[in-house]
């Protein structure tokens, strides 16, 4: 593990962006996913969990979220172009947090390597069986 | 004996208003990536079949999970509000307000998990 360098006070002297974990996509995406996230997550709690909840009051379903109610949602092809997105972008929205709280505990070189690989293992793992919870919902219905 | 404070501006009673927005920042995002695996596996159990489903999600639809939520929409608000704000102040606005908008982000946030209480009441007080 690197030392981090130390920061000034003095604006015009600062470590360069690199040597303090900082590099831009990383960054941007971030923020774009996390911008995209705002309106994606809003959504998908009032639609899944607000929406019909007159119906389960009034004993119409069972419960809120039901695997029928989900199957007839992932018929229309809108609810695949939230839902895909929502699941690409929080996992790498929290992925790469875990990666920048690393950044700040001063992980670099090689440990930064080998945890930015296993984050993305985790994450092509969970995207992967995340897409199969969706298609399940088409398969068995 | 002489010891070094790693964070010395991490310690009770000693921080700004920036810090505490910050550690809630991190807190709330390492709680939310734990909970979105979670979340995943439990939606993941559709791969099980129609009845595996129905069965696990009824298991999480109990009024006590119900109330969860609510928390849950609460600590997602505040996350969302307080990563607009941290957006903002990286295109250079707001940052002269950025006390008066981490309170907003956490009063908000506060509102909103009340709100899903009283949204959900009949599911929750049964």
């Amino acid at each position: 593990m690197a030392a981090v360098p130390r920061t000034s006070r003095d604006p015009l002297v600062q470590p360069r962006p690199r040597d303090v974990g900082f590099s831009f996509w990383p960054w941007f995406l971030q923020r774009v996913t996390g911008a995209a996230l705002v309106v994606l997550l809003f959504v998908h709690l009032w639609v899944n969990h607000i929406v019909g909840i007159d119906e389960v009051e009034a004993g119409v379903y069972e419960d809120l979220v039901l695997f029928s109610l989900v199957a007839d949602r992932l018929n229309e092809v809108i609810w695949w172009v939230v839902d895909v997105p929502l699941l690409g972008f929080t996992l790498f929205h929290g992925l790469n947090g875990l990666r920048n709280i690393a950044l700040d505990w001063g992980v670099r070189g090689r440990n930064l390597t080998l945890l930015t690989w296993f984050l993305t293992a985790v994450g092509a793992v969970a995207f992967v069986f995340g897409m199969g919870a969706l298609l399940a919902f088409q398969l068995y219905d | 004996m002489a010891y070094r404070i790693r964070y010395p501006h991490i310690r009770p009673g000693a921080m700004e208003t920036g810090t505490i927005a910050w550690i809630l920042h991190r807190v709330t995002g390492v709680f939310l990536t734990l909970y979105l695996i979670t979340h995943i596996i439990v939606i993941g159990q559709s791969v099980r079949g129609k009845e595996a489903f129905d069965a696990a999600l009824n298991f999480v639809q109990s009024p006590l999970f119900v109330f969860l939520d609510a928390g849950l929409a609460g600590v997602v608000a505040f996350h969302g509000l307080n990563g607009l704000r941290i957006i903002a102040f990286d295109m250079g606005v707001g940052i002269r307000w950025q006390k008066p908008l981490f309170w907003a982000s956490l009063i908000l946030s506060v509102l909103i998990f009340v709100a899903g209480v009283w949204v959900a009441r009949n599911l929750i007080f049964v």
